[in-house]
C-alpha cells in the first residue's frame, strides 16, 4: 500500500543532519586526536597511557562513579519499592518529589554543596556550634564533597528507573508467596528481586555511565585537587588549549565507559 | 502502611538528601552578608537585584532561551518524521537506522562538544549561536524520536488505515489523523528537549564565543571566581521558573508520562 520510498523520504533529513553534523566532526577529531604532531600516530594515547598522573585520574574517576552507583543503588532501590508499593496519589506525588531536582541544572546542584560544605556552610557551622570542631573544616575539593554532589545528581535517574521496573511487577505473585507461607523478607528476595534486576542493570548503567563522564559536579566541588577525566579534558581544552590531547582523553573516557559497562551487563544477562 | 515503617523513614531521609541543599541555596539568596553563610545573615533582596542586572546573565539567559527553542525546533523536525517512518513503515536497515537515530544519546557531551569546537565553530568560522544550536539539535533528536516514537507505537494505526482507505491522502492523514493522535508525544518531547537544552552544561561549555554563552555557563563562570550570594539569588529565580514549568508540565501531560519510562 506504502510506495517504498516514503519511509527513506522521512528519515533523510534527520540522517543526513546527523551524518553532517554529528558523525562527520567525531570522526574528523578522532582522526586530530590518532594523528600525533610529532610523535607519529597514537602518540596522545600512548603519552597518557604511559603517565602515571593520568593513571592515577582514571583509577580517581572509576573508583568515583563506583562508589556513587553503589550508593544509589542502596539508597535508590528502597525508596523505589516503597513508592510503587503506594497507593497512586501519593506515589505520583513522590515520583514529582524525584523529577523536580532533575529539571535544576547541574551547576545549581553543584553550587548547592558548596553552600552546605563551605567554610561558611551549615555543616562547618553546626560543627563549630556544637564543638565539635575548633574551626571550620575543609570539606569543599575532597572526594566526600564529589561522591555527594554526584550522588545527589544521579540518585533520581536511579529512582525512577527501579520504579518503572518494580511498578510493572505483578503484585499477585507476591502476594501467592506470602499465601504460601513465605515471610515478606523471602517473598522480597525470592520473587521481588530477581525480577527488578533488570531495573537494577539500566539504573546502574545509567548512574555509572553518567558519573563517568560528568564534568560540572567533579570541576565546582573536586576543583583540581580531585581531577577527573572529565575535567581533566575542560583542562586541556580550555586552559591549555591542547585540542588534541583533549580529544584522545575524552575518547578514552568514551571507551573506558563503554568497556566497563558493556561487561557486567552481558554477564549479567547471560545469568539471569 | 505500618509494615513499611522503617521504609519510610529512609525515604524521607532520601528525599531530604536530594532537596535539601536546594532549599538552603533559597535560604541563603535572602543573605545581607557578601559571602554565601548559612544561617543568613539578615535579610535583603540586594542579591537579587545583583542577579537581574549583571550583563551576563540577562544576554546568556536569552541566548540559553533561544537555543532551546530553536534546538528543540530543529529536533522536532527531523525527529518526529524519523520516528513516523521507524514506526509506521518497514524498510531497510530499520534496525540500525533507529540505533543511529538514538546514538547521540550515548556519546559524552564533552566528546561532542569538544568535534564542533574543532570542526565545525573554528574550522567551518560557525557564529558561536549557531554552532551552539546544532549541538543541541544533535542531543535532543534522541529524545524527539524516542517520545514521539513511544506515542505513535501506543495508537492504533488501523485509524490510520481506515482514512487512508476512505480515500484520504497521505499528508491529510498525517495531519487530520496521525498528529493529533501523537500530540501528546510531541509536547512530552518539546518539554524533555527545552528543559534538557536549557540546563545543558558539559556540551555549552565547549560552544562558547565572545558575547555569547549560556545562562548555566555563566553561572558556572561566575562561581569559579566569585563566592559572592548572587549565584544563589539567580539559583532561586531559576527553581522558581522550574516549578511553575513543572506545574504546567504536570497539568498538561503529567510529570509521570515525561519523565518516567
Amino acid at each position: 500500500m506504502n510506495r517504498s520510498w516514503t519511509p527513506y523520504a522521512l528519515i533523510a533529513p534527520g540522517l543526513l543532519f546527523l551524518l553532517l553534523a554529528f558523525v562527520l566532526p567525531l570522526g574528523l577529531s578522532v582522526g586530530t586526536s590518532i594523528q600525533g604532531v610529532e610523535g607519529g600516530l597514537l602518540a596522545h594515547y600512548q603519552q597518557l597511557l604511559a603517565d602515571p598522573f593520568f593513571l592515577a585520574i582514571i583509577w580517581r574517576t572509576i573508583k568515583f562513579a563506583t562508589i556513587v552507583t553503589l550508593i544509589c543503588l542502596v539508597l535508590g532501590y528502597p525508596v523505589a519499592y516503597l513508592i510503587s508499593r503506594l497507593p497512586p496519589n501519593v506515589a505520583t506525588a513522590l515520583i514529582a518529589l524525584t523529577v523536580f531536582p532533575q529539571l535544576v541544572n547541574s551547576v545549581v546542584r553543584s553550587y548547592s554543596w558548596m553552600v552546605v560544605l563551605g567554610r561558611e556552610g551549615i555543616v562547618n557551622n553546626l560543627l563549630v556550634f556544637l564543638g565539635l570542631v575548633d574551626q571550620p573544616q575543609q570539606y569543599l575539593y575532597t572526594p566526600v564533597a564529589v561522591i555527594l554532589g554526584l550522588t545527589q545528581l544521579f540518585l533520581p535517574t536511579m529512582i525512577l528507573s527501579l520504579f518503572s521496573t518494580l511498578t510493572q511487577l505483578n503484585n499477585d505473585w507476591e502476594q501467592a508467596a506470602r499465601g504460601l507461607g513465605a515471610s515478606p523478607f523471602t517473598a522480597f528476595r525470592r520473587i521481588v528481586f530477581p525480577l527488578s534486576i533488570p531495573g537494577l542493570i539500566v539504573g546502574g548503567t545509567l548512574v555509572f555511565s553518567a558519573c563517568m563522564t560528568a564534568f560540572t559536579t567533579p570541576q565546582m566541588l573536586g576543583g583540581t585537587r580531585q581531577r577527573t577525566l572529565a575535567t581533566m579534558v575542560y583542562y586541556y581544552a580550555n586552559v591549555s588549549m591542547n585540542w588534541p590531547l583533549a580529544t584522545a582523553i575524552a575518547l578514552l573516557m568514551f571507551l573506558l565507559t563503554l568497556i566497563m559497562v558493556a561487561v557486567p551487563t552481558r554477564l549479567l544477562r547471560q545469568r539471569g | 502502611m505500618r509494615k513499611y515503617g522503617w521504609l519510610i523513614v529512609l525515604t524521607t531521609l532520601v528525599y531530604i538528601f536530594l532537596l535539601g541543599p536546594i532549599a538552603l541555596v533559597v535560604a541563603s539568596s535572602f543573605t545581607e552578608g557578601s559571602t554565601i553563610d548559612f544561617p543568613p545573615v539578615g535579610f535583603s533582596l540586594k542579591w537579587y537585584e545583583q542577579a537581574l542586572t549583571y550583563p551576563a546573565f540577562r544576554s546568556s539567559f536569552a541566548t540559553s532561551l533561544e537555543v532551546a527553542l530553536l534546538g528543540t525546533l530543529i529536533a522536532l523536525a527531523v525527529g518526529v518524521p524519523a520516528a513516523l517512518a521507524i514506526q509506521r513503515y518497514d524498510f531497510k536497515a530499520k534496525a540500525t537506522l533507529q540505533s543511529f537515530f538514538l546514538s547521540p544519546v550515548l556519546v559524552p557531551e564533552i566528546v561532542v562538544g569538544l568535534a564542533l569546537l574543532q570542526q565545525v565553530m573554528v574550522a567551518m568560522r560557525i557564529q558561536t549561536l549557531w554552532a551552539l544550536v546544532l549541538g543541541h539539535a544533535i542531543i535532543l533528536i534522541p529524545y524527539a524520536v524516542r517520545v514521539t516514537g513511544a506515542s505513535l507505537t501506543l495508537s492504533n494505526p488501523q485509524i490510520e488505515e481506515a482514512a487512508r482507505g476512505l480515500g484520504a491522502g497521505p499528508l491529510t492523514t498525517f495531519f487530520r489523523i496521525t498528529l493529533p493522535v501523537i500530540a501528546p508525544g510531541i509536547v512530552s518531547a518539546s518539554v524533555l528537549s527545552f528543559i534538557t537544552s536549557f540546563n545543558n552544561v558539559p556540551l555549552s561549555l565547549f560552544l562558547t564565543g565572545p558575547g555569547t554563552s549560556t545562562l548555566p555557563i555563566q553561572m558556572f563562570i561566575y562561581v569559579e571566581f566569585t563566592f559572592d550570594p548572587t549565584v544563589a539569588a539567580i539559583s532561586a529565580l531559576i527553581l522558581l521558573m522550574t516549578v511553575f514549568f513543572a506545574l504546567i508540565t504536570e497539568r498538561v501531560v503529567g510529570l509521570k508520562t515525561v519523565f518516567v519510562r
